[in-house]
C-alpha cells in the first residue's frame, strides 16, 4: 500500500495542521497546569515542617488524616450543598434567561450584553454588594421584608441562611456565562426542525422537550461542567461575604484549603485538599459529558 | 558626509575615555571609604512607611540604599518563606508579632541582640525611648529579632453624652459595663458592639483584661476562672440582646461603624480607629475612651493586651549593622510620629507628649501612663490552629444560650492542649 507523503497539501491541511496549531496552547496549558498538579500531588504525599521546602514522604497519610477531621467532613457536606444548589438554580435560571434572550427582537440585543455584567464584576465587589443587601442591621432585604409584613431574617448570622445567601450570590455571579453558552446553543438549532414539527402538529411544549432539550445536550453538559467547576473552586465571593462563617456554616473546601495553606501554613494538607477538589471536578465533568454524550446537535 | 564621519570618529574617541572614567569613578560614599550597601525592607502596610520615606536616612547614610516594598501582613509569612528559600528575601521584614514563632522555627530570622546592644550603647536616649512592648513584640524565646515601632491595643470606647444623659457613671469594670449596656440598650441602638467569633484578637483583649493568662506554651487558658468568665461574658451580651442580632457575622468594620454612626453605646476599638471616630464625634464631649476595663475581684491580674507589628531582621541579610541603623531611623521621633499621627500608636514614648501629636490625637495623654504597661498578646507556633479552636468555642457559647461556658471551656481546652 502506498503511503501518503507527509506534506501532501490536502493531507497536511486536513489532518496535521489542526494538531500543529493547537500544540503551542496545549503545551502552554499542560506545561503550567501539569507542573502545578505534579507539585501538588508530590506535596500531598509529603509532610513538611512549617514554612520548610522539604519534608518526608508519608504516603496517603495526609488524605487519611483529612477524612478523619470532622471539620473537613463538614466542609465536604457544605461544599456539596453549595455546588449542587448552584448547579440546579444556575441551570434553571440560565435556561429561562437564554430562552428569553433568544426570543428578543434585534433592537433589544443590548440585554445580551447586560446579562454578562455579574460575571464581569470581581468576586470581592460582588460579595460586598451581597453583604450590603443581606446585612441584618443596615441591609436592603430586611426592610423590604418588613415592608410587606414579614419578620426580618438573620441572613448572615445563621449558618443555613448564610449558606443560602452565598449560594445565591455565587449563582448570580457565574450563571451569566452558562446563559451565553445556552444562547449560543439555541442559535445553532436548525429552524427547519421546528417548522417540520409545526407541520406535524407539535405544540410548543413538545417542541421544547423533543427538539430543543435534546439538541442542546452538549451545551447543557458544558454549562453543568462550568457551574460545577466554578462552584467547587469558588473562593472570591465566600471569603469576603462570610469568611466561612458563621461558625463554619459556609466553610467550603476551597476556603478550608486556604486556611490550611495560609493560616496554618500546612501546605501538604492543603495540597491534598487541592487534589481532592481537582478529582471532584474531573469526576463530575466526566459524569456530565457521559450524561449528554449522545445528545448533540 | 565625509565631515559627519570625522565628527563621529572624534566623538567616539572622546567617549571611550569618558566611559573608563565613569566606570572607575567613585561615588561620594565610596570616596569617604564606606562600602555601598543596599537593603530591602518589606512593610506590612503602606501606612507604616514614614512620611519622609527614608529621605533623611539616605542623607545621613549615603552609602546605604533602602529599597522599600509593601507585602501585606497577611501574606508576609508565606512570601518571606518563599523568597528567603530562594535567597532573595528582604533584609528587614514587618510581621504580626504573633507570627514570629513559625519564622524562628523555620530559621528565617536573624538574631539582632548584638546590633541592638550597639544601639543601646551608642544612642541610649533613642533606645530607651522605646517602650517595653516595642522590644517584647520582637523577642521570642529570649532572642531579639528587631523592634516593634508600632503596637496597638484595643480600648474601651463609650458614648460619654449618652451615659451622662442617663445619669450613669462611666464604668470601670466589665460588670458595670454590662449594667450601662442594659441601661442604654434600645430598639434602635445596642448597649455594646463587639466582633463575634470571626476573630480572636478582640476576645484575647477581653480575656487578658479579665485576668486571663497563658501557660508555658503560650496557650490560652479557657478553662481558667478568667476564661470561663470571658466566654460567659460573650454569651451574656448575646442572651441579653446587648449586641446586634447579627454579631455572629460581624467583621471589625461592622463593629466600628455601629459605634461611629451612633448605633452602639460602647465598644472595644483600636487606637488607630480613634481619628475616624473623632471625625464624627467630639472627643471628651460626645465620646470617651480608656484602656479595657477589669473584672471585679481580678484587678491585680489585669493585663493591657496589645498587638504588635515588629520589623525583624531576616537570615537574608549580610548587613546586620546597617539593618540596625534602619531600625534606629524608624524609631526616631519624627518618622515614628508621622506614622502614629495617621495610623497605629507608636512605642516611641517621646511622641506621646509631643504637642503636635496631642493636637491631632487629643486622647494621647489619657493613655500615656497605661501604654507603658502594655503587654503583647502572646505569639504561638500554632496560632492559627489555636485561633480556630477559640473561634469554635466562642461561636458555640454565642449561638447556644443553653451551652454551659464551663463545660465548653473544658472541652475546647483539651483541644488546645492537644496541639502541644
Amino acid at each position: 500500500m502506498k503511503r501518503k507523503p507527509l506534506f501532501n497539501t490536502v493531507y497536511w491541511r486536513k489532518r496535521l495542521l489542526p494538531y500543529v496549531l493547537v500544540l503551542p496552547s496545549t503545551l502552554f496549558v499542560f506545561g503550567i497546569l501539569g507542573y502545578a498538579i505534579m507539585v501538588a500531588i508530590k506535596d500531598s504525599l509529603h509532610k513538611y515542617p512549617m514554612l520548610a521546602t522539604s519534608g518526608k514522604f508519608v504516603g496517603l497519610d495526609n488524605y487519611v488524616s483529612l477524612f478523619q477531621t470532622p471539620h473537613f467532613q463538614h466542609a465536604i457536606t457544605i461544599t456539596f450543598i453549595f455546588v449542587f444548589g448552584t448547579v440546579i438554580l444556575g441551570l434553571f435560571l440560565s435556561f429561562v434567561l437564554a430562552l428569553a434572550l433568544f426570543n428578543l427582537s434585534e433592537k433589544a440585543r443590548i440585554f445580551r450584553t447586560i446579562t454578562l455584567i455579574p460575571y464581569l464584576i470581581s468576586g470581592v465587589a460582588a460579595a460586598i454588594i451581597w453583604r450590603f443587601l443581606f446585612n441584618g442591621d443596615v441591609g436592603f432585604v430586611n426592610p423590604l421584608l418588613e415592608a410587606i409584613g414579614l419578620k426580618p431574617v438573620q441572613w448572615l448570622s445563621k449558618g443555613t441562611n448564610a449558606l443560602i445567601v452565598v449560594t445565591l450570590a455565587n449563582t448570580w455571579k457565574i450563571f451569566p456565562m452558562s446563559t451565553i453558552l445556552l444562547l449560543a446553543g439555541l442559535q445553532v438549532i436548525d429552524k427547519d426542525l421546528y417548522n417540520a414539527a409545526t407541520v406535524d402538529g407539535a405544540n410548543n411544549r413538545q417542541m421544547f422537550i423533543y427538539i430543543t432539550i435534546p439538541l442542546l445536550g452538549s451545551y447543557l453538559a458544558t454549562c453543568m461542567i462550568w457551574l460545577t467547576f466554578a462552584s467547587f473552586n469558588m473562593f472570591s465571593i465566600i471569603y469576603p461575604l462570610t469568611g466561612g462563617g458563621p461558625i463554619r456554616g459556609t466553610e467550603v473546601m476551597a476556603l478550608y484549603m486556604y486556611r490550611l495553606a495560609f493560616g496554618e501554613l500546612n501546605f501538604s494538607m492543603a495540597s491534598a485538599v487541592m487534589i481532592l477538589l481537582l478529582a471532584l471536578n474531573v469526576i463530575f465533568s466526566l459524569i456530565f459529558i457521559r450524561l449528554f454524550r449522545n445528545k448533540t446537535v | 558626509m565625509h565631515y559627519f564621519k570625522k565628527v563621529l570618529v572624534v566623538l567616539i574617541i572622546l567617549l571611550i575615555p569618558s566611559l573608563f572614567l565613569i566606570a572607575s569613578g567613585e561615588t561620594e560614599a565610596e570616596a569617604e571609604g564606606d562600602e555601598l550597601v543596599e537593603l530591602t525592607v518589606w512593610f506590612g502596610r503602606e501606612n507604616f512607611i514614614p512620611d519622609n520615606a527614608f529621605e533623611s536616612f539616605h542623607e545621613q547614610y549615603p552609602n546605604i540604599t533602602v529599597k522599600v516594598d509593601v507585602i501585606p501582613l497577611e501574606q508576609a509569612l508565606t512570601e518571606a518563606a518563599t523568597a528567603l528559600s530562594a535567597g532573595v528575601g528582604p533584609d528587614l521584614l514587618q510581621t504580626d508579632s504573633r507570627r514570629i514563632p513559625p519564622l524562628v522555627e523555620a530559621g528565617l530570622l536573624y538574631p539582632m541582640d548584638e546590633e541592638l546592644a550597639a544601639w543601646k550603647a551608642e544612642d541610649p536616649e533613642s533606645y530607651n525611648a522605646v517602650s517595653s512592648a516595642g522590644w517584647d513584640h520582637a523577642t521570642y524565646n529570649g532572642v531579639a529579632y528587631g523592634v516593634a515601632i508600632f503596637s496597638g491595643p484595643f480600648n474601651y470606647v463609650y458614648r460619654k453624652d449618652w451615659i451622662e444623659a442617663a445619669g450613669l457613671e462611666v464604668p470601670e469594670t466589665w460588670e458595670e459595663m454590662l449594667d450601662v449596656a442594659r441601661a442604654l440598650n434600645t430598639s434602635d441602638k445596642t448597649g455594646y458592639a463587639v466582633r463575634g467569633p470571626s476573630s480572636t484578637v478582640w476576645f484575647s483583649s477581653h480575656y487578658m483584661s479579665m485576668g486571663g493568662t497563658y501557660d508555658e506554651n503560650d496557650v490560652i487558658q479557657l478553662d481558667s476562672e478568667a476564661g470561663i468568665y470571658a466566654l460567659q461574658f460573650y454569651q451574656t451580651i448575646v442572651e441579653d440582646g446587648l449586641v446586634s442580632r447579627d454579631v455572629l457575622a460581624w467583621g471589625s468594620g461592622d463593629m466600628r461603624a455601629a459605634f461611629i454612626t451612633g448605633r452602639a453605646a460602647q465598644a472595644p476599638i483600636g487606637t488607630n480607629i480613634f481619628p475616624n471616630i473623632k471625625a464624627e464625634l467630639e472627643y471628651g464631649v460626645e465620646w470617651g475612651a480608656s484602656a479595657p476595663l477589669y473584672r471585679e475581684g481580678a484587678k491585680d491580674e489585669y493585663q493591657y493586651a496589645s498587638l504588635g507589628w515588629p520589623m525583624v531582621a531576616t537570615k537574608a541579610t549580610d548587613n546586620p549593622a546597617e539593618v540596625g541603623l534602619v531600625l534606629r531611623y524608624l524609631a526616631e521621633h519624627e518618622p515614628a510620629m508621622s506614622v502614629a499621627k495617621r495610623y497605629q500608636p507608636t512605642t516611641v514614648t517621646t511622641v506621646w507628649d509631643d504637642p503636635s501629636y496631642i493636637a491631632e490625637q487629643p486622647w494621647a495623654p489619657d493613655f500615656a501612663e497605661v501604654m507603658l504597661n502594655m503587654v503583647p498578646t502572646p505569639p504561638n507556633l500554632y496560632i492559627t490552629q489555636m485561633d480556630q479552636i477559640i473561634k469554635d468555642a466562642l461561636g458555640e457559647v454565642m449561638s447556644d444560650m443553653n451551652a454551659d461556658p464551663a463545660e465548653v471551656a473544658a472541652r475546647y481546652q483539651k483541644q488546645l492542649n492537644s496541639l502541644f
